[in-house]
């Protein structure tokens, strides 16, 4: 390969590890607010459960915030990252 | 009904087909003439000079619709459109954890590996994952290893899909499982082995917006279908309330009643549709358990853990409840990070044309699952508001059934439910197809001619592949007749768990960890693969908290990964230019 060629593909790695992170980063938010949600709300013990279920637009709450609320804000950030953190690739030669 | 159509069933023969109903037939039919007219088309394709690149990477030119629904209808297998909607109707709203690490997938599926695999496949001319490892580390083993762990999972997988497709064939066409099975093996393999990668991945396209469109389309109609036998439910109420009050007196007991039914007809008034689906849940008590400590307390279908139902599909090792914590937990971890490595998603990360396909397909890509998880998730949880019944053991057939219901209900006309029950046969065909040319490229391309260094022309390398493609359909659809697994969803999730524990860490070292050397990719694959399979008969941390195998598996792989490559002699820097560059 040549000096120009070796000089594109570090840039390329060096490109690649931080959309990486990035991803990675979402995937840690992800992990820790469904976590949150489904601890705090959803594995209720049975003594403490409402008599008369909480709804929100007729979803269990724990549901709606947990994984509705949470799947769309993360569509976003995927439409985030596909168009401000994915750069274009260099061509190879 | 049920015994008529068992007598019928015994008494035809097992090839004839007793289906007459032309709004299920047609769409069916219609679907099936795409497919044979995209083969076709691809098959033409194969005349240029590079056979191998356009049977298993299409030439490196899919945009981005291709890209993305390929990739995402070879995800969504029968397990997607029959197995997580048999789940839900068996165990409600705790699903909605079980499912949670999809909102994730797509970011990271395609977001972390796609372009770097895409770029170093064109370098170095690589038409499998297989063919970059084996290149980056100069090892023939390692390429035989991973090829054999590719060929084991990937068979596992293909027998229980071919046991889903099957089944749907007996029920679309009212047939046997025998014939339902040679229909299915009969077509897939053809159209897989004479059209190659572009036809696969042009049929997935069909395939992906076939079943998105069917069961977004069913969310309405089932909620419609809630709201309308609301009101008739409405009405039975007000007339018993009638009834009670013409009588001269009440006894305080009548008067209970009466509010009672009052208070529920105010209820019901004010509730959506989706509400008073979610409201009926949560009165539902009908569960067994093997544990008599469980909670008969209401709303066991709204909260998670849920009662375990021993006839229905589960996790075997997932304790007396359904979904403790940290098997939740696991599935989070297998459905977010599972489709990275996974053997029959890669390929399409070989073969997408430039980086603005890549981005062009995860913005398609991103609501797709909300859409597809989403709505099973809302349209199963009325299943049984609107008196979809099903015997125990048999909850996979819970989407068709839904299906069939509405059209009996009057809600949805025949050719949606004939859509419907054609669109879990759609993810079925898509993830086969895929698999298949998996074992084909696998076993031509990765042990044949770079393994064994065999040179063969292009007419030779053409054949062999035809042949290899329709001989591993053959063996699977012998294995399909012997193996008839009970449910679907566990082996997927064993493929899924499986591959992952085994393919993630080395797959990923060899793309971005300079440090990666032989040996320790070598032992992340192999240990990672038998500690998964070890942890399926035997859990280290049983009775403390309940975690899939995946979990060990997929850890002991990335310590087998590191440790190992720390402990061995680093790569050459000549050897690391090509793939790590210099400045």
């Amino acid at each position: 390969m040549t000096q120009t060629q070796l000089r594109s593909q570090a840039r390329h790695v060096r490109q690649c590890r931080r959309e990486a992170i990035v991803a990675v980063l979402l995937w840690t938010i992800g992990l820790v607010w469904t976590l949150v949600a489904v601890l705090g709300w959803g594995y209720v013990p049975v003594d403490a459960r409402p008599s008369e279920p909480s709804l929100v637009w007729g979803l269990p709450a724990w549901v709606f915030w947990g994984l509705f609320v949470h799947w769309v804000l993360q569509i976003v950030a995927a439409w985030w990252f596909a168009l401000c953190v994915l750069k274009d690739d260099e061509p190879l030669d | 009904m049920e015994m008529l159509a068992q007598t019928n069933a015994e008494k035809q023969a097992w090839y004839v087909l007793g289906q007459q109903d032309v709004a299920i037939l047609i769409p069916f039919a219609l679907y099936m003439l795409g497919v044979l007219v995209i083969t076709v088309l691809s098959n033409r394709r194969q005349q240029t000079d590079d056979f191998s690149t356009e049977y298993y990477v299409a030439g490196r030119s899919f945009g981005a619709w291709v890209l993305a629904m390929s990739w995402v209808a070879t995800l969504a297998s029968g397990g997607s459109f029959l197995g997580y909607p048999s789940l839900v109707y068996s165990y409600g709203w705790s699903m909605a954890f079980w499912v949670s690490g999809s909102t994730v997938t797509a970011v990271i599926g395609l977001g972390v590996v796609g372009k770097r695999i895409n770029r170093l496949a064109r370098q170095t001319g690589a038409l499998t994952l297989v063919d970059l490892l084996r290149d980056r580390f100069a090892s023939r083993q390692l390429g035989v290893v991973y090829t054999v762990v590719i060929l084991i999972t990937t068979s596992v997988y293909l027998i229980a899909q071919f046991v889903a497709g099957a089944r749907i064939l007996e029920n679309i066409l009212e047939t046997s499982y025998t014939m339902g099975l040679l229909l299915f093996t009969v077509s897939v393999v053809a159209y897989t082995t004479y059209g190659g990668f572009r036809a696969v991945a042009w049929t997935d396209t069909l395939q992906g917006v076939v079943m998105i469109v069917g069961v977004v389309l069913l969310v309405p109609v089932t909620l419609w279908a809630v709201a309308s036998l609301g009101e008739d439910r409405i009405t039975d109420l007000e007339a018993e309330v009638q009834r009670i009050r013409q009588q001269a007196a009440l006894s305080p007991d009548q008067e209970e009643t009466v509010a009672e039914l009052e208070q529920e007809i105010r209820t019901r008034r004010r509730a959506t549709a989706l509400e008073q689906a979610t409201l009926d849940q949560s009165r539902r008590e009908d569960f067994e358990s093997t544990d008599n400590q469980l909670p008969t307390a209401s709303q066991a279908y709204l909260y998670p853990p849920g009662p375990r139902r021993v006839t229905e599909p589960g996790d075997d090792q997932a304790g007396d409840w359904f979904l403790p914590i940290g098997w939740g937990l696991s599935l989070f971890l297998i459905r977010s990070l599972g489709a990275m490595m996974m053997p029959t998603t890669v390929p399409r990360m070989l073969a997408f044309r430039d980086t603005a396909a890549l981005r062009r397909a995860l913005l398609i890509l991103a609501p797709y699952f909300l859409l597809m998880y989403g709505s099973s998730l809302i349209t199963m949880n009325c299943a049984h508001s609107l008196g979809v019944d099903l015997p125990p053991g048999k909850s996979d057939h819970a989407m068709p059934a839904l299906a069939t219901r509405l059209v009996e209900l009057q809600v949805a006309p025949a050719l949606l439910a004939g859509l419907l029950i054609a669109a879990p046969f759609a993810a079925v065909m898509s993830t086969v197809d895929s698999a298949l040319l998996v074992i084909s490229a696998s076993i031509v391309r990765d042990l044949f001619e770079k393994s064994c260094s065999w040179q063969m022309s292009q007419r030779w390398t053409q054949r062999l592949s035809y042949t290899v493609t329709a001989s591993a359909g053959g063996l699977v659809f012998v294995a399909a007749l012997l193996i008839e697994p009970a449910f679907l969803q566990p082996l997927v999730i064993h493929y899924v768990g499986g591959s992952a524990s085994a393919l993630f860490w080395p797959g990923l070292a060899t793309l971005f960890w300079r440090r990666a050397t032989t040996a320790g990719v070598t032992a992340g694959l192999v240990g990672g693969g038998v500690i998964y399979s070890l942890a399926i008969f035997w859990n280290p941390l049983a009775g403390l908290i309940t975690l899939h195998p995946f979990i060990f598996g997929f850890s002991s792989s990335a310590l087998l990964v590191w440790g190992v490559s720390r402990w061995t002699t680093r790569q050459t820097d000549s050897q690391l230019e090509p793939y790590f560059g210099r400045d």
